[in-house]
């Protein structure tokens, strides 16, 4: 007969795994945080934050509508302020009754203070904790405080960070602002090569004023993406907007999809509207005596997927042909847009040139790098736009006023 | 000959989970703060110098056939110098069980059980791995079988998980930081690729069918290196990829980071539980493996047949426990650990005993034919 010791001994220690002693935590105590903002607190260098915790109850049950969670809100919003985020985040414990948790936080909203100031902290304290993961989404307030964002009741979600979070997993169909996750901005942050971009959030009026609408309870602000925020090393160094924020897109190789507006044929005051489909971008570089050149390529489609104007006497083919012309144009206009509002007025390498010309000229890149902030404002890029429009929408002519 | 005899394809799973494990995160944390985006080219070249050791120790293999390392290594060395080699080998196992525990510890202690004391994981772990190393090799084998499966998995979804955020232009340029210091780096990777290399010289004698498969044992070793290399060589190159050399060489376990970092779908968002135990299955056979080679190949020098084979093995794990303890405790220690200290005191054993046995059988050969 074998010895049933081992199997006894085991039997005995099984006991200690059962509890989970030190890591229980049930879910009713916890505090899901949805969203945080960062501040710094008025009149002082101390960090204000602002936690956006859900309330599931609630939220589960329609909340904050008149659903089966009454009047009730989904979210309890809080802050406190600390002279640095970990003490900040610690005294939300003084009023907070559940024990705060990171692991579902989908957004990071940065002042526009503390961007300004040194990014350094937030970058490092959401990094470093292991309940946050690097997928959570991170944008600057703009023109407002993080709070602000935060506390707003913003888009169709119950949770107003989910409304937030989807902002920014679908800022590719604008095309005017950048998607940037906590991964891609320590990335950034870290990279000798490269400087930080983050996309832009303001307040913004896109709704009737409350009480227009029966049950209507969403605020007259709503949180909209608008623009890219610049980073010189650690700290915001300026925004850029529309035209210039998808030439930047359009530099990085970073565009998906966008609307481009084009003058109409003969009608240079009605309009006409490009979808950016399947767009390419080459960027290659030259070293021409010591000085980097940088050729950017666009290769692309686009549908033009409205018409504001009757053209008379053009048939298709020429409407195509104008109409890729003008495309090729907007795109390089907004290329160049960005080349002047970035390169020129800012100052700083969010091109991803630095990146490129270390990978395509590592020899250069090696003994130049430690001037390359002071070589950026003065490199020279040629631009070059393939631009068709294969697609007008499901019309096969222009729009023409034809006799019946 | 041992009684234990385990299959071709079982073999080939040992040796693949051997270099599994610590390569996925640390080894690969370690070399990206010293070779940054070249991190994946040491770990590549780290497994072609294991394929080459390899034939070495077939070379041993193939001329001791079903003799064990613990008789052939004293009679080829002397008595002596083959006792102080075993048992060499014995600490080498013994410490890359320990780093094989800290790993799945360090896993649970850092991002999923962060309340509880490490002396529990340590404990437990060691305790758990001692249960598997008592009841044999063979069980360690079948363990193996489905480790190697679930370890594929891993890598499987984390790829399918980052496909989305990869950018090559992250692995270039090549040989960054020079060819010199590539290859250097390459040795801190070699630790892991070298344990499996110096194991394969122990693992055949437990190979059945021990005639046919002798000559084949450089093929099924390279078969086993080579899966070792599918399951593990995915994450230095995603982890460069898709975080960036920076972000890797910024945490202690890069790995968990990026399986973090994974999505599948935005329904299946975050599954790091269902990651951890895909990843533990290979890495508890691991442990299982070089406890029990560590105990044998030193139960072969300190004679303690009167104790018995539990009783002497559950005094090693115990013995275990203060090293293994000491080491983990400390993790800024314990990362200087694996690039300073682990490959010297390992590589020379680990490439060096197999290499050093495989001269020893050419030199007998040529005196015989003289």
């Amino acid at each position: 007969m074998s010895r049933p010791w081992p199997q006894i001994g085991l039997l005995l220690l099984l006991p200690l795994l059962i509890g989970g002693c030190w890591d229980a935590r049930e879910i009713n105590q916890l505090a899901l945080v949805m969203a945080v903002g960062v501040d710094q607190a008025e009149d002082s260098n101390r960090f204000l934050v602002t936690a956006q915790i859900a309330r599931p109850a609630v939220a589960g049950a329609g909340g904050g509508g008149d659903g089966g969670g009454g009047q009730e809100e989904p979210v309890f919003t809080a802050s406190a302020d600390g002279d640095t985020l970990f003490e900040a985040i610690r005294n939300l414990a003084r009023f907070t009754s559940r024990r705060i948790m990171w692991a579902h936080n989908m957004v990071i909203v940065i002042g526009e203070s503390v961007a300004r100031e040194d990014i350094t902290p937030v970058i490092d304290f959401f990094t470093r904790n292991q309940e946050l993961r690097l997928r959570t989404w991170i944008v600057v307030a703009r023109g407002t405080d993080a709070r602000s964002i935060v506390t707003t009741k913003t888009g169709m979600e119950n949770i107003p960070g989910a409304s937030i979070a989807a902002l920014l997993r679908y800022a590719e169909l604008p095309g005017e602002s950048v998607r940037a996750d906590v991964a891609r901005a320590l990335w950034s942050f870290l990279a000798s090569d490269v400087n930080v971009i983050l996309p832009a959030i303001r307040l913004s009026p896109h709704l009737a004023p409350a009480g227009n609408q029966e049950g209507e309870k969403a605020s007259a602000l709503q949180a909209e993406l608008k623009g890219v925020a610049i980073f010189n090393g650690t700290r915001l160094v300026g925004f850029v907007d529309e035209d210039a924020a998808r030439g930047l897109l359009w530099i990085r190789g970073e565009l998906r999809n966008s609307v481009i507006t084009l003058s109409c044929p003969g009608h240079p005051a009605r309009n006409m509207a490009v979808e950016i489909r399947s767009p390419s971008v080459d960027v290659t570089s030259e070293i021409r005596g010591q000085r980097p050149t940088f050729r950017i390529r666009v290769d692309t489609e686009g549908w033009l997927n409205e018409q504001d104007c009757v053209t008379e006497d053009i048939d298709v083919m020429q409407l195509q042909e104008m109409t890729e012309e003008r495309f090729a144009e907007g795109i390089e206009e907004d290329i160049r847009s960005a080349l002047d509002s970035v390169q020129r007025n800012l100052g700083t390498d969010v091109f991803l040139y630095g990146f490129r010309i270390h990978r395509q000229h590592p020899q250069w890149w090696r003994t130049n790098k430690d001037h390359w902030n002071d070589m950026f404002p003065e490199v020279a890029t040629e631009v070059s736009v393939q631009a068709r429009i294969p697609r007008m929408g499901i019309y096969v002519r222009p729009m023409n006023l034809t006799a019946p | 000959m041992p009684s234990i005899q385990i299959g071709r394809f079982q073999a080939v799973t040992i040796l693949a989970n051997l270099v599994y494990g610590k390569s996925l995160g640390f080894t690969a944390g370690v070399l990206a703060r010293r070779v940054g985006n070249d991190l994946w080219l040491s770990m590549l070249i780290a497994f072609a110098t294991g394929a080459l050791v390899m034939i070495a120790t077939s070379y041993v293999v193939r001329a001791f056939g079903s003799t064990t390392p613990f008789e052939y290594i004293p009679r080829l060395a002397g008595r002596a110098l083959g006792k102080l080699l075993l048992f060499l080998m014995g600490l080498l196992f013994l410490g890359a069980f320990i780093t094989s525990g800290i790993t799945v510890e360090l896993h649970l202690n850092d991002f999923l059980m962060t309340e509880t004391p490490l002396v529990i994981f340590v404990v437990l772990y060691t305790l758990l791995v001692l249960y598997g190393a008592f009841l044999g090799l063979e069980v360690a084998a079948r363990l193996s079988v489905w480790g190697l499966f679930t370890g594929l998995m891993l890598a499987l979804s984390m790829v399918i998980g980052t496909t989305d955020h990869f950018w090559f232009d992250r692995l270039l340029p090549l040989f960054d930081h020079g060819v010199r210091e590539v290859l250097l780096a390459s040795l801190i990777a070699d630790t892991d690729v070298a344990v499996a290399v110096a194991a394969s010289l122990f693992l055949f004698p437990y190979v059945h069918k021990k005639t046919e498969n002798q000559g084949k044992w450089l093929g099924l070793s390279w078969l086993g290196l080579g899966f070792g290399a599918l399951q593990s060589m995915a994450w230095p190159i995603f982890e460069v990829a898709v975080l960036g050399p920076e972000v890797t060489a910024q945490y202690l376990i890069a790995c968990m980071q990026l399986g973090r970092a994974a999505e599948l779908s935005i329904y299946v968002h975050r599954y790091e539980m269902v990651m951890m135990i895909l990843f533990s299955f290979g890495v508890f056979a691991k442990s299982i493996v070089l406890l029990y080679f560590a105990h044998e190949s030193i139960a072969a020098v300190v004679k303690v047949e009167r104790l018995g084979r539990g009783a002497s093995m559950t005094v090693l794990s115990l013995l275990s426990l203060f090293p293994h303890y000491w080491l983990v405790s400390d993790r800024q220690f314990y990362s200087l650990f694996l690039e300073t200290w682990w490959p010297t005191l390992s590589l020379p054993i680990a490439f060096g005993v197999p290499l050093a046995l495989a001269a020893l059988v050419v030199v007998r050969r040529l005196m015989g034919r003289a």
